[in-house]
């Protein structure tokens, strides 16, 4: 059998990234994803279908107490193929957070730039327009006036989302059709391939093995198991995944650090009731954000944001008559979201069966900055005429961050600054896992930064 | 005519726990319909086929005890399960509304459903203008 360069695991933010680079750089690459792959024609219409088809199990993780719930994609593209593809820089605060908690001297602004530059060459940017505003995201902006607040449009990788024609943005979360998002499978997969890189779809990686020579990838396709051999690996499964395929490997006895330090940016979906209809869900749903340096230091940002029936039936308490009233409300319903830079370390770990346990909770300064967002979103709600507020009492993650955190210390860190796990040096993670800390920032643009990077010190060591 | 309790996951005992569940979720008023008058319950399959196996055991075992106990003790289940007040609660309250739900708001139903669908209710609308 004909061994590879390098197998990358998994095909989202990190792994298109890594696979077009390293492609491109003369590599010989196979990228495995345990997912379908859908197109802007197969993509599940029906939320119910979407759920169900394109993320893990089934929709939903929970963590292990069952308080908070967590959206990971499964499939080809991943987290890039379902979320609003919100494309920030971080701060040099962040990175100077970053640097102390990992003594690498990489992460910083200056040293960054040259990666953002050029991951944003590939992905056509743009902050969303006035005239796309919906009446959701009118109220945001009065209400942040009223209060004296700096708010800002986001800036979003799309091309022509035909808002003017009345196209209703809600739909792409479950894939967009008009392959107008700047998710993977329109930017970096077709170019990767372009450079000969493989896909194998609908893998689902069990456990890795290693010696000086090469890898061993077990792995499971339509039932039967399956070893794949390579020079080197990329993991790039996302928190949970490659946190998870590390830990089935056995490597937590040398890597104590392995699983150590999850964080998800804890949002909490908070409801104005007007009188008028709002119709939160037309147009391009999601548009502006806080960028009040005050709320920043507070420990949390804001975002105008709705949620297609199932997603705010579960967002909502209750059953029965109550909450059959509440979803009648559904046009009436404004929608802010708090998004809380959490400092409590969670914990990823396997339970005796080999399946995934997330210990996650919120401390006495996460409860602390959520408490205040949402004081703050409600005060926007009733200054802007809500009769009502409700705050939803699910909290959910869509940030999944930590586990394989970058450091120079293997006793604290999972990764060097190479992205190799330490001691093992056919072995490398890039992905969100490396994240040392949660930035308060919308991550998948770093993600594919450090992704670049992760390239460029695999191939200048190859 | 289209049999809603056929399933290839569930039982007909469990299809019919979990038509019992949903009636006493979403009830139905004179302009919403039950969850049961929509017959979602037949497309249950789209729903529970990705679902973890270990998850699913636990969901058949759940809906088979609903499918034999009389609809006032499995309402006394919802009300027990949306206390939250233990883990197990919690993951069971989690478990049973994200069913129930999902088959509901999917708005798929029974090809004998006539009446006004759950989007057509809460207005929930959406235009997706195809690509050039």
């Amino acid at each position: 059998m004909h061994i590879k360069d390098i197998i990358i695991i998994g095909s989202g933010t990190s792994g298109s990234v890594l696979g077009y680079y390293l492609a491109k750089g003369g590599l010989n690459v196979l990228m495995l994803e345990a997912g379908r792959e859908f197109t802007a024609e197969t993509f599940p219409p029906n939320e119910m279908d979407y759920n169900s088809q394109m993320f893990w199990n089934g929709g939903m993780d929970l963590n292990s107490k069952a308080t908070m719930a967590f959206l990971r994609a499964k499939c080809v593209g991943g987290g890039s193929v379902i979320n609003q593809c919100l494309l920030d820089r971080f701060h040099d605060e962040v990175f100077e957070e970053w640097r102390d908690a990992t003594s690498l001297d990489f992460l910083t602004g200056t040293e960054m730039k040259s990666h953002y530059d050029e991951i944003e060459k590939n992905i056509v940017l743009q902050e969303i327009p006035p005239e796309h505003r919906n009446k959701n995201a009118e109220i945001f902006i009065k209400g942040m006036e009223i209060m004296g607040r700096v708010w800002s449009p986001l800036r979003r990788g799309h091309v022509d989302c035909a808002i003017e024609k009345g196209n209703d943005c809600i739909a792409c979360l479950g894939g967009c059709h008009r392959d107008s998002k700047q998710s993977m499978l329109v930017t970096f997969l077709p170019k990767a391939r372009e450079h000969g890189l493989e896909t194998m779809t609908e893998v689902t990686v069990k456990k890795i093995e290693t010696s000086k020579e090469k890898i061993v990838v077990h792995a499971v396709k339509n039932g039967k198991s399956l070893q794949l051999e390579a020079k080197k690996c990329v993991i790039a499964g996302g928190s949970f995944g490659s946190t998870s395929l590390l830990l089935a490997s056995g490597l937590k006895k040398q890597l104590p650090a392995l699983g150590e330090g999850f964080y998800c940016h804890p949002q909490i979906m908070n409801f104005g009731v007007y009188d008028e209809p709002i119709d939160s869900h037309k147009g391009m749903f999601q548009s502006v954000k806080s960028s009040d340096p005050d709320l920043h230091a507070q420990g949390f940002k804001l975002e105008n944001v709705f949620a297609p029936p199932i997603a705010i039936a579960l967002l909502t308490p209750g059953y029965g008559k109550q909450h059959q009233e509440w979803m009648k409300k559904f046009r009436y319903l404004a929608c802010i979201e708090v998004a809380v830079k959490d400092v409590g370390r969670g914990r990823i770990k396997l339970d005796k069966k080999g399946r995934l346990v997330v210990e996650k909770s919120l401390t006495k300064e996460d409860q602390k900055r959520a408490r205040t967002g949402v004081e703050f979103v409600t005060d926007i709600f009733y200054k802007t005429g809500a009769k009502k507020v409700l705050v939803s009492p699910f909290m959910f993650g869509l940030h999944l961050m930590g586990g394989c955190s970058l450091g120079s210390d293997p006793a604290t860190s999972v990764v060097n600054d190479d992205f190799q796990v330490h001691g093992f040096e056919n072995i490398h993670v890039s992905d969100s896992s490396v994240f040392p800390r949660a930035p308060g920032v919308n991550p998948a643009l770093t993600i594919m930064a450090l992704s670049h990077r992760a390239s460029e010190r695999i191939l200048a060591n190859w | 005519m289209v049999d809603r309790y056929s399933s290839k996951y569930l039982s007909r005992r469990e299809m019919k726990g979990l038509e019992k569940m949903g009636e006493i979720m979403i009830p139905g008023d004179e302009t919403m319909p039950s969850f049961s008058q929509t017959g979602c319950v037949a497309f249950a399959d789209d729903a529970v086929a990705y679902v973890d196996p270990v998850d699913l055991k636990d969901l058949k075992m759940l809906l088979r005890v609903c499918g034999i106990l009389p609809k006032f003790m499995v309402r006394f289940f919802l009300w027990f399960f949306d206390r939250e007040w233990f883990t197990l609660l919690r993951f069971a309250n989690f478990g049973v509304r994200g069913l129930i739900y999902s088959l509901y708001y999917s708005n798929k139903v029974h090809p004998e459903y006539l009446g006004r669908t759950p989007h057509e209710v809460i207005g929930y609308e959406i235009k997706r203008v195809p690509k050039e």
